[in-house]
């Protein structure tokens, strides 16, 4: 998966790039779930990343969460490039990537 | 980090669907060289344009886009011809050949050593077939030959008159995503024919570590204003919904139904003559 790191003691981040998609679901799961059972911040970046699709939304959507429910400090970090925007618009998912 | 790499039963469902497909064009030329000699005959310009819809929804949504998108203008060609506002013609007939060694050539394009489509070739055919029957760049009928269609009804719909308000709620199969379809192509397809609205319902979506990472739990709610009517309509969710498959018995290549069998995703395996009836049971 096309995925850059960036991690101290108090946060870790991840930065997804290029076409974030279902070749690439197990180990986006898999990452998540290891960070979130970390006792940093998890900060997600959408910056370099081309396009998101159903599987992504999903794995983003329920990790926010979970981090919800263990109170772990999860978000987002810098800008959502304007075409992962407007798809996830068009898909009806305007409020992504924060669940109700 | 490494490459993504494509999963293997998206990759198998290609490979179904470009042996799928090299058999309907092989039926679509035979159609051709048929309407050629009976240039009047309905049912042949019935199968050619069910051909090219096929192609066309099942390229869609195999990720074949360029071969999607070529075939859409020769689709609302025929759509014209079979709701006889265009005449059959042998300029369409051979524009159409042309269009099939092109629409092959897509095709093979991932395959090592295949030479791609001439874009130069594709280029000149659709601007030939657009002027033929009237279509614009998008591959829409162009207004001026269709007063009674709303103007933002997609190529090949049928319009029924008035514009009405549809409820949709479309709930894709579990394993929709795991043979590589994309449910937002189908959301743009629907927002061609009209206003769309989508609410997307994520309330399906399991705690992450239950979460099984290639299935679909989003659902959505659509409400689409359009002259289109509810044949037009399901025609977009036809690769989509409930999965019937063709059994071997009666098949003349069980290629693609038996992938799909083999990978679960298929809800029936029905004969040819019980398929027209399962289709209906869902349309009651």
């Amino acid at each position: 998966m096309p995925v850059t790191l960036e991690q101290n003691d108090a946060l870790t981040c991840i930065q997804l790039e290029g076409v974030i998609d279902v070749a690439c679901a197990a180990e986006l799961k898999e990452l998540l779930m290891e960070k979130l059972q970390s006792d940093s911040a998890v900060y997600v970046s959408l910056e370099s990343a081309t396009s998101v699709d159903v599987t992504a939304v999903q794995l983003l959507w329920a990790a926010a969460r979970e981090a919800q429910r263990a109170g772990v400090e999860f978000g987002f970090k810098g800008q959502t490039p304007e075409g992962v925007r407007c798809a996830l618009a068009a898909a009806g998912i305007e409020k992504f990537p924060v669940p109700a | 980090m490494a490459q993504p790499k494509v999963p293997s039963n998206a990759e198998q469902f290609k490979q179904s669907f470009r042996e799928e497909a090299r058999e309907i064009l092989t039926e679509l030329e035979s159609a051709l060289l048929e309407l050629n000699e009976n240039p009047r005959d309905t049912e042949l310009v019935s199968r050619v344009f069910r051909a090219l819809h096929t192609i066309k929804g099942s390229g869609s949504m195999f990720g074949f886009e360029k071969l999607a998108s070529f075939t859409h203008n020769l689709e609302t060609a025929f759509d014209e011809v079979r709701t006889g506002r265009l005449e059959i013609s042998a300029a369409l007939i051979d524009l159409t050949l042309a269009a099939l060694d092109q629409i092959r050539a897509m095709l093979e394009e991932d395959a090592a050593g295949a030479p791609p489509a001439d874009p130069v070739a594709c280029a000149e055919i659709l601007e030939q077939v657009r002027r033929l029957a009237g279509i614009d760049q998008s591959g829409r009928k162009e207004a001026a030959h269709e007063p009674a269609a709303d103007s933002a009804a997609r190529a090949g719909a049928e319009v029924s008159g008035p514009m009405r308000d549809w409820q949709i709620r479309f709930a894709p199969g579990p394993d929709l995503l795991r043979c590589g379809a994309n449910p937002l192509l189908l959301l743009c397809e629907l927002g061609e024919m009209g206003a769309l609205s989508v609410h997307a319902d994520m309330a399906a979506i399991p705690p992450l570590s239950e979460l099984d990472p290639e299935r679909c739990y989003i659902a959505w709610d659509l409400t689409l204003r359009s002259a289109a009517n509810r044949e037009a309509i399901r025609d977009v969710f036809i690769f989509v919904e409930d999965t019937i498959a063709q059994d071997e018995a009666t098949c003349v290549v069980f290629g693609m139904p038996k992938e799909a069998i083999r990978m679960n995703g298929v809800s029936k395996v029905l004969p040819l003559g019980a398929i027209a009836g399962g289709i209906l049971s869902h349309c009651r």
